[in-house]
């Protein structure tokens, strides 16, 4: 169970977050497609206070869904999770405030909100699987050491 | 555009970031398609953990280990 456990889920928990990063994303893409942001903002509410309120929001659902998570794996005491939960939620909460922001920097590439949701996820794919296979390729154990401190994706997994 | 932001009235920097935190989550309330999507991370990995111990448990079975 612990050794399927450690093959699966960090590579499944990872493919998975690739294709719901969308949702972080939907929002302030709207925004913008619809012009409701400059509405915003001309009416008096600073860029700063406008995505910070978003991150805030979106890490507490972020927060919620893994607190879930917890919950369901304590109840059901697995062990691979229980005896390191402390750890599990430390790192789940860093990629979290990673995973937000890059998300929120990904939305230039993007011109409608229902597109996005759909390809988010591929673009997040390549940066988690292909960008470090070439970069390992290319540079060797230099690619490595930059992908573990530029790539949160790599990081996590 | 000066004058309309004169004439506009000012809400303190904490106001307006609760009001955006408030709208944010109004409309994940209002989208059941942002939930599942903010679900599936963990429903994917623990379905792919049930289905391969069960794909375990049927070799181990048929293997007589």
């Amino acid at each position: 169970m612990g050794a399927i456990i450690a093959v699966d889920f960090p590579i499944v928990i990872l493919y998975g977050f690739c294709f719901s990063a969308g949702v972080y994303m939907n929002m302030p893409l709207y925004d913008k497609t619809t012009k409701m942001r400059q509405y915003i903002f001309l009416q008096g509410v600073s860029p700063q206070a406008y995505f910070l309120g978003l991150f805030i929001a979106d890490y507490a659902l972020f927060f919620a869904s893994n607190a879930i998570f917890i919950v369901i794996v304590e109840i059901a005491q697995v062990p691979a999770f229980t005896t390191q939960i402390g750890a599990f939620i430390a790192m789940m909460s860093v990629f979290g405030l990673v995973l937000i922001p890059l998300t929120y920097n990904f939305q230039h590439f993007f011109k409608d909100a229902n597109e996005s949701f759909r390809k988010i996820g591929m673009y997040y794919l390549m940066i988690a699987i292909l960008l470090p296979i070439m970069f390992e390729l290319v540079l060797k154990d230099l690619g490595t050491y930059i992908m573990f401190y530029i790539n949160p994706f790599y990081t996590f997994s | 555009m000066d004058l309309y932001m004169r004439t506009e009235p000012r809400t303190s920097f904490k106001t307006q970031l609760v009001a955006n935190a408030i709208r944010r989550l109004l409309v994940f309330k209002r989208e059941p398609r942002q939930w599942f999507a903010l679900a599936s991370p963990y429903l994917i990995s623990i379905s792919m953990i049930l289905i391969t111990l069960i794909i375990v448990v049927i070799i181990k079975n048929a293997l007589h280990i």
